[in-house]
């Protein structure tokens, strides 16, 4: 006869089934993750990463960023400009390039408590920076030579013409529709004026070699800009250009 | 074995200091990161950033967790509001099985409602937190302990062998989550020749993003001895943090080291909020006997200097 709870919990068929099965789910569960998490090897290669993925997507989501790998050394900036016309009328003129990067790292400086709202452009310029290096050079000078009357529908079809795989396209118009909104609303609040259209360009540059430490720094390295070209200002609901307006305004 | 394994599962709660104690510092995480940012919430979560809805929609995440990102003005504070309270009920261990569970739905909602404001942290908190609402993580130092104390204990909804497991299997799952995040990072880092050559640390400290205070510390970055330092010691306490666990004097030393290194990397390199949640999660690897003695002592420490606090009068 069982003497303790433990022992009765044991004891029971039923109970200890129940215990196995959830044990067994655990298992399961925790070689998903490990395998998920762990670098390319022969036994995740056999898993498969898509396999893993579904699994794991959304609610178990983690990537490289969990396990902090860390060795970046392209630092990437995200600049706006627009064409604004005077409200009364008239020609539009292009306003001077302005890095948002560069504020928020300006704001940031010596702060223990970051806001998040200053990861926000440094993580645009990285994914289009990753969504840009995804096409292929002729897709890329596509890109380049984009105006502001193109649709996204008519971008489309032309960088799937170029060449490339259809779903970096697919990653790449969504950035690239992501960043217009965002410097649509950005540059309506920032100058004052219709704006009319609006560019935006990633900033990179590569850490100097470690031999180079003593000699050189990163703002020795001269930035290389990756260009989009003119798209049509987006105006964007009511409530995000009353956000913007707010945030913006008091920068 | 099998046996042995069911019985530890059934028999009792394990853990159930080191989890109050990551408890408290999790929903003091929540809390105050929702108050450093409540004068951007907006522009950072709300109506100002559904510009981001191209990629949301790819992301898979249920329509229930659309809260934040479908609510605006008034209800979008509200809602903010409630996640600030109940990460506070939560650290107070108030209710805390359903304050977790509503901390858990609420931060993912807000977590969900913008992709561009996310960090490593919130990946481990979000399942931490989802394990968390399995265990007991109330049991001590919480409002509900006290309460408790006063009452006497409520009968469970579930019989005490099943709440046991899933409490001890969460359990599980959580410390199987803090050694994979520190042993794929230790592997993923071996792969890599700058962390082989012991360069590594130095590349992000020189970009803008992880480097607050280059102004001031760039000799330090700069000396090779002091970078080699940094990236041996992070690969090896990763790697071998799981086999200093098994051992009561590695353990410690471990652990101290560890939170030294996710201090330094939080300070140095801006991303003290993920520092925080890696430090609050590696509190369940602290055994229930040294927190128990270490509250001994802050007990003993306090009432010892009581006494000398009430008697102004005493001649010194």
């Amino acid at each position: 006869m069982p003497s303790s709870p433990r022992d009765a919990a044991v004891a029971r068929p039923r109970h200890r089934w129940v215990v196995e099965l959830l044990l067994v789910a655990v298992v399961v569960h925790s070689v998903v993750l490990a395998l998920w998490l762990a670098p390319s090897s022969p036994l995740r290669d056999a898993a498969g990463d898509g396999r893993l993925a579904s699994y794991v997507n959304p609610y178990f989501q983690q990537g490289r960023d969990v396990v902090g790998v860390g060795a970046e050394r392209v630092d990437v900036s995200f600049s706006i400009r627009a064409r604004v016309a005077p409200d009364g009328g008239g020609r539009s003129r292009a306003t001077q390039w302005i890095d948002l990067t560069r504020l928020d790292d300006k704001a940031g400086r010596h702060d223990l408590t970051v806001g998040r709202v200053r990861l926000i452009a440094r993580r645009l310029a990285a994914n289009l920076d990753l969504a840009l290096a995804d096409l292929d050079e002729a897709q890329r000078a596509v890109v380049r030579g984009l105006t502001a009357n193109e649709l996204p529908s008519v971008v489309k079809v032309a960088l799937e013409k170029a060449g490339g795989r259809p779903a970096a396209v697919q990653v790449f118009q969504a950035y690239d529709q992501m960043a217009t909104q965002f410097t649509s609303l950005y540059a309506q609040s920032r100058w004052d004026g219709r704006v009319v259209q609006v560019q935006f360009r990633v900033g990179r540059r590569t850490v100097p070699p470690f031999a180079e430490r003593g000699t050189a720094s990163l703002d020795d390295v001269a930035v290389s800009h990756l260009s989009f070209g003119w798209r049509r200002t987006v105006r964007g609901p009511l409530e995000a250009r009353e956000t913007f307006d707010s945030y913006v305004k008091k920068r | 074995m099998i046996e042995r394994a069911v019985g530890w599962l059934t028999g009792e709660k394990h853990s159930t200091y080191g989890l109050s104690v990551t408890r408290m510092i999790l929903g003091f995480i929540v809390a105050s990161q929702l108050a450093v940012n409540w004068p951007d919430r907006h522009y950072t979560w709300g109506d100002g950033s559904r510009w981001t809805e191209e990629v949301l929609a790819g992301r898979g995440w249920p329509s229930f967790l659309g809260l934040f990102s479908q609510s605006g003005g008034i209800g979008f504070d509200l809602a903010y509001l409630a996640t600030i309270l109940f990460g506070v009920l939560m650290m107070l261990g108030l209710y805390t099985r359903a304050s977790s569970f509503m901390t858990l739905l609420l931060w993912v909602s807000l977590y969900v409602s913008n992709p561009f404001v996310g960090s490593g942290g919130d990946a481990i908190l979000r399942m931490v937190l989802l394990y968390m609402c399995f265990t007991d993580a109330g049991r001590h130092w919480s409002l509900d302990a006290r309460l408790r104390g006063r009452r006497g204990e409520v009968a469970g909804l579930v019989p005490a062998w099943m709440s046991n497991t899933l409490h001890n299997l969460a359990t599980i799952l959580i410390v199987h989550q803090i050694v994979m995040v520190y042993l794929a990072s230790a592997f993923w880092k071996l792969q890599s020749a700058v962390w082989k050559d012991g360069t590594a640390v130095y590349y992000p400290l020189q970009t803008d993003a992880y480097s607050p205070w280059s102004d001031v510390l760039h000799p330090l970055y700069a000396s090779s001895a002091v970078i080699a330092g940094a990236t041996y010691t992070a690969v090896l306490l990763q790697l071998f943090f799981p086999v200093f666990l098994l051992y009561r004097p590695t353990r410690f030393l471990a652990l101290i080291a560890i939170t030294g290194m996710h201090l330094g990397i939080g300070l140095l390199m801006g991303i003290m909020y993920f520092s925080l949640v890696m430090i609050a999660v590696d509190m369940i690897l602290v055994s229930d006997g040294s927190w128990v003695r270490a509250q001994s002592w802050v007990q003993g420490r306090w009432r010892a200097w009581r006494p000398r606090e009430k008697s102004p009068g005493t001649a010194p």
